[in-house]
């Protein structure tokens, strides 16, 4: 089975994300320039299910897992550009087996990458927590621990959206790993779903649209 | 990009717009503009007036239909007085009857007076309002075939004064979320298309107020775009004898605190002067918006632990370094030691810091200098926020007093107090009496009652307060016998200023503060430290600049400080002492209420030599009471611009500041204590490839002598021997260069690479080597920077390399059976050195803009990778096994802000 080094790989996805984010968003800010009406624009509001793969180390126990599991996301956000979005990622899941328990959450800060639409990258990082019990004569908790959290996921956007306007509905198949939190005890989590996606769209007075449309 | 190029190809089609073509022609209020930006400078406008006018023909078919109408025109006069143009601004009411026609044909051969400017005749533009009445007219079937045609009705053959303007549309531009005027822009109303496009311009004017005149009934398309603003783009009907007022709310593409390229550049005469704007550090990572927890990112400040208030600048130790507000010194920089500084950013504008080589106006410490500026309030209106975070909350609100004054108030308070109980188990053995709890406050007045007169009133103040009980104090150590712990911290100041500058050449300064300081700490009365002092500080500053290559700075500056000091605790350990667990068996106690003045007087000359040397010698005198000792302290700095972009420069200085107070206390220390003296030295090279770029390259070295040092030496008092404590045989020496690479804030982005290599030494009294000081760091680097994304959003990272710092390793001990504890056995001083420290911090910043007010959320990650840091050594009790003080795991900062 693999072992792995939270640090050292939180180091390495870090330097990754850095210059990933770096390069992406080393463009003029957008200003008070205005935008077609699109999809991807306004505040998001997204919530996601998920089915689960959850491994954990931890330095008593070894080497724990896999074992299958559900989470759930909710994510609120803005667009910055048709590119970029960046908002707030909350999670919480769980895993089970016949003797262990686990219960696990994050929250955090995530960035959605869109170079070739529809498929787009996610990069998260925050606070995360990790919780076992083992479920023997009652729940006592074996371990668990609070510190980083870091994910990375690929998507496809199905969007529907009323032509000319902007924002609309998206739902997203979607794929990812997320690791957490760190020594003594983490968990590396794979995970697949569903996302529903809710687009507000922008205000008019910064879209560029028909003179008729404008002064509706 | 075409931004509205369909909204101005519709213009260019078919409207017919009015064009002011001479700003002199707004004077004269026409029909349907009103001109707001009034240009003082500009000579006085004479309007047109009408000579002669030609009777319009009644068109037969309203005769016949007994129809009225009014049709207004403009019509182009040139420097002549002749009708050059006219056309149907508004054309009458119902359509198609003629009437257009012939008040066109009859306007057309009107004639007038010239418009002028001053004494020039100028074109000009009017409105003209032209009325068909049916007074006296006879419809044609109603008169005799050979009768004359019926009387045409319009203006009379005299001279007319054109029709008094209707103000149809008021309105107002506003800058979204602050509320701020939006002034001289453009404001178009238009309706139609095609050739019956109509439309005008208004021009906002110092308030951001638009003016309509004589706008037809109906609805009207209302377009306003300022460089830099969403566009308004709205539909405002008209309603005739009804005047329409609005207020619109435009929103900025960004609210960036600079959205432009620094173009300026402030005249620099120091060695080494680092400014940061308070907008620039506001949002840098790991600080949670607190100004003095920046200043630990420049070059030459030592890393210190996340929770220690102290300030290691070049190798000094803490208390060699000052804070200032205004150049007013400031006695508790932080509350309970370390959590947040006792200045709030809100009445702000600067932070400057000088690691050394510093101007003679400021003295009494051998370290550096950390002066922050304040704000000079100067508000067009009635503003403030409210800031809430993990640790406080804090209020902040600031307004004009008519036009000569201005005032602001704040105050923050923590609540870590109202939910610490709930978090302390019941099992902890300790019961929170009052919980840490800490507040400040500040007060600012400016008072501006001409423009050679400044005066202004400072309050600010601190209280903090921590108080336990224990259930078991033998648990935390068994030496303690008391039953409770408290610490409380309190401090105010006030400060009156006056400034006078009569012309460009005089400034002068004076400042008068006074205060009170009050320090407890207390376990029971088992040991406690008590100290109430009382200051007060008289500085007066004079500048007199001859010209731009000669100034002349000269002040006197008087410090009174009263203390009444009871103590009774410990011997202290010092830098570079390895005290371990004091002895609370072995308590020193002393009471005494003294006085302490100091006086100084300090004078400098900056003079600039064929526009590229800039010298500043300076001389700085002190008197010290404590000390009862006079120092002289001789300073140069010299700066050599050898272009636009490389500067060269360099500075040597004499340094001196006086014992704390403990060391020359009759118990605790040697009363026959003298100064503690510096020399400074640094050498460097300033490359400024853009306006927002600088490189600063500086290599320094400090000379320390006459440090207070631990001694185990006595004197003969009178035939009683009494150990002397300290003396000031101690030395010390650092050296290093300092580089910094920063991006001012500019094109979305600031930032800074620090990075400083040194090397920092004692050599106690009576040794004779030296060793390293307690917080030598070899390397230090910090990259931070700022990013301004789209939509108000923004992020920032700051990641820090730092040299583990030096400790005393401990090769076992041994029990000594008098005192029952178990003495380490201490390796050479300093000897051993801790693993690298590593962070990296991210924060995120998202505002949120709305009609009268913003608000912002923030998220500060500190150590986002989790990193375990080692930032000590600790041991147990037989110092047989040894462990690594870790410092903050992964800690998330939550924030928000409501500004208006």
């Amino acid at each position: 089975m693999y072992r792995f080094k939270t640090n050292g790989f939180a180091r390495l996805f870090f330097i990754g994300l850095g210059a990933l984010v770096f390069i992406a968003i080393h463009r003029p800010a957008q200003g008070q320039e205005l935008q077609l009406p699109g999809p991807h624009q306004g505040y998001y509001f997204s919530l996601g299910a998920h089915g689960l793969i959850n491994t954990n180390q931890n330095e008593e126990s070894g080497t724990l897992g896999p074992w299958p599991g559900i989470t759930g996301s909710l994510r609120l956000g803005q667009a910055l550009a048709p590119w970029l979005d960046l908002g707030l990622d909350i999670g919480m899941g769980s895993s089970f087996d016949k003797e262990y328990y686990t219960l696990l959450g994050h929250l955090g800060l995530s960035a959605q990458l869109r170079p070739w639409e529809p498929l787009f990258f996610r990069l998260g990082i925050g606070f995360g927590a990790t919780d076992f019990s083992r479920r023997q004569d009652g729940l006592d908790k074996v371990t668990g621990q609070a510190g980083g959290w870091y994910a990375l996921a690929v998507g496809y956007e199905i969007f529907h959206r009323q032509r000319g306007c902007s924002g609309g509905l998206s739902l997203t198949p979607i794929v990812g790993i997320d690791v957490g939190p760190g020594d003594p005890t983490s968990s590396f989590n794979a995970w697949a779903g569903i996302e529903l996606t809710w687009w507000t769209g922008l205000p008019k007075n910064q879209l560029e649209l028909p003179v008729e449309q404008a002064y509706e | 990009m075409k931004r509205f190029a369909t909204i101005q190809a519709m213009f260019l089609v078919g409207a017919v717009l009015l064009q002011i073509s001479i700003a002199a022609a707004q004077d004269e209020p026409t029909s349907s503009t009103e001109a707001a930006a009034i240009d003082e400078s500009a000579a006085p406008f004479t309007p047109p007036v009408l000579l002669r006018t030609v009777e319009a023909t009644y068109p037969p078919e309203a005769v016949e239909q007994q129809i009225e109408a009014e049709v207004i025109l403009e019509i182009d006069i040139d420097a002549t007085g002749q009708v050059e143009g006219v056309v149907v601004a508004v054309p009458a009411e119902p359509a198609g009857l003629g009437f257009d026609e012939a008040a066109v044909e009859a306007a057309s051969q009107f004639e007038f007076t010239p418009a002028k400017e001053g004494d020039t005749p100028v074109p000009a533009r009017i409105t003209y309002r032209y009325r068909f009445t049916l007074d006296g007219v006879v419809a044609p079937e109603e008169e005799s075939a050979e009768s004359d045609p019926p009387a045409q009705t319009g203006p009379p053959e005299q001279p007319v004064e054109p029709a008094e303007p209707v103000l149809s549309f008021r309105g107002e531009l506003v800058e979204r979320g602050t509320r701020l005027p939006i002034v001289g822009e453009t404001v178009t109303v238009f309706r139609g298309d095609g050739e019956e496009a109509v439309g005008f311009e208004a021009t906002t004017d110092e308030n951001g107020e638009f003016l309509f005149y004589d706008l037809a009934p109906g609805f009207w398309r209302l377009l306003a775009e300022p460089e830099g603003y969403f566009p308004l783009r709205i539909e405002e009907e008209i309603t005739a004898q009804v005047l329409t007022e609005a207020r619109y709310f435009l929103e900025k593409g960004d609210y960036n605190p600079y959205d432009v390229l620094v173009e300026g550049q402030q005249t620099r005469r120091e060695v080494n002067r680092t400014s940061l704007a308070i907008e620039e550090v506001e949002k840098i990572p790991g600080a949670a918006g607190d100004v003095l927890a920046v200043v630990k990112n420049l070059p030459g400040v030592a890393r210190t632990g996340p929770l220690s208030g102290n300030i290691i600048v070049r190798g000094s130790s803490p208390e060699d370094t000052e804070v200032f507000v205004d150049e007013v010194n400031v006695p508790i920089i932080y509350h309970f030691g370390g959590t947040r500084s006792v200045i709030p950013l809100g009445m702000l504008d600067q932070i400057d810091f000088y690691p050394g080589n510093f101007s003679t106006r400021y003295g009494r410490a051998t370290g550096g200098i950390v002066d922050v500026r304040l704000k000079r309030l100067n508000p067009e209106k009635v503003g403030g926020y409210l800031d809430v975070n993990l640790f406080d909350s804090g209020a902040y609100i600031e307004a004009p007093l008519g036009d000569k004054a201005a005032i602001a108030v704040a105050g923050r308070r923590s609540y870590v107090d109202t939910f610490l109980d709930l978090l302390v188990p019941d099992d902890a053995g300790v019961n929170l009496v009052t919980a840490p709890r800490y507040y400040d406050y500040q007060l600012l007045l400016n008072l501006r009652p001409s423009s050679a007169h400044e005066i202004s009133a400072f309050v600010f103040g601190s209280d903090d307060e921590l108080r336990l009980l224990f259930d078991n104090p033998a648990n935390f150590n068994p030496e303690i016998r008391a039953n409770d712990a408290s610490t409380s911290t309190r401090f105010y100041r006030t400060v009156l200023k006056y400034e006078f500058a009569p012309n460009e050449m005089v400034t002068n300064t004076f400042r008068a503060t006074s205060g009170r300081n009050w320090i407890y700490f207390g376990l029971g009365e088992q040991l406690f430290l008590d100290i109430e002092s009382y200051t007060a500080q008289l500085r007066d500053v004079l500048t007199l600049k001859f010209n731009d290559a000669l100034t002349l700075l000269g002040g006197v500056d008087y410090l009174f400080n009263r203390a009444d000091v009871s103590i009774k605790f410990p011997q202290a350990s010092k830098e570079g002492e390895q005290g371990g667990r004091p002895d609370l068996d072995t308590l020193r106690f002393t009471e005494s209420s003294e006085d302490f003045q100091s006086i100084a007087g300090f004078f400098e000359v900056q003079a600039t030599l064929w526009d590229r040397l800039l010298i500043i010698p300076g001389i700085r005198a002190d008197y010290f009471s404590q000390v009862d000792q006079t120092s002289f302290a001789p300073r140069l700095t010299l700066r050599y611009q050898l272009n636009d972009q490389w500067t060269l420069k360099g500075g040597i200085g004499r340094f001196f500041q006086e014992p704390s107070f403990d060391e020359t206390d009759d118990v605790f220390g040697n009363p026959q204590l003298g100064l503690e003296s510096a020399w400074h030295y640094s050498a460097g090279v300033e490359y400024r490839p853009l306006p927002h770029l600088t490189l600063d390259i500086t290599g320094f070295y400090k000379d320390l002598d006459d440090l207070v040092s631990r001694t185990s030496e006595t004197s003969n008092e009178d035939g009683e021997i009494v150990p002397l404590n300290f003396d000031n045989r101690g030395e010390g020496r650092v050296y290093g260069l300092e580089v910094l690479f920063r991006h001012d804030l500019s094109n979305n982005f600031t930032g800074w690479l620090s990075y400083t290599l040194s090397r920092a030494e004692r050599k106690d009294g009576g040794a004779d080597d030296y060793r390293l000081f307690d917080f030598d760091q070899t390397h230090i680097l910090t990259l931070l920077g700022t990013y301004y994304l789209p939509r108000n959003w923004s992020i920032g990272m700051r990641w820090r390399l730092v040299s583990g710092n030096p400790y005393t390793p401990r090769g076992g001990s041994v029990y000594v059976v008098d005192d029952g504890i178990y003495e380490a056995f201490l390796g050479e001083p300093n000897s051993e050195r801790l693993p690298p420290f590593h962070q990296l911090d991210l924060r995120i910043d998202k505002r949120w803009v709305f009609e009268n007010w913003m608000f912002t959320a923030y998220l500060d990650l500190q150590n986002v990778y989790n990193r375990a840091n080692p930032v000590g050594r600790t041991y147990n009790y037989d110092s047989s096994e040894t462990g690594v003080q870790q410092s903050l795991p992964l800690i998330p900062i939550i924030g928000i802000k409501g500004e208006f």
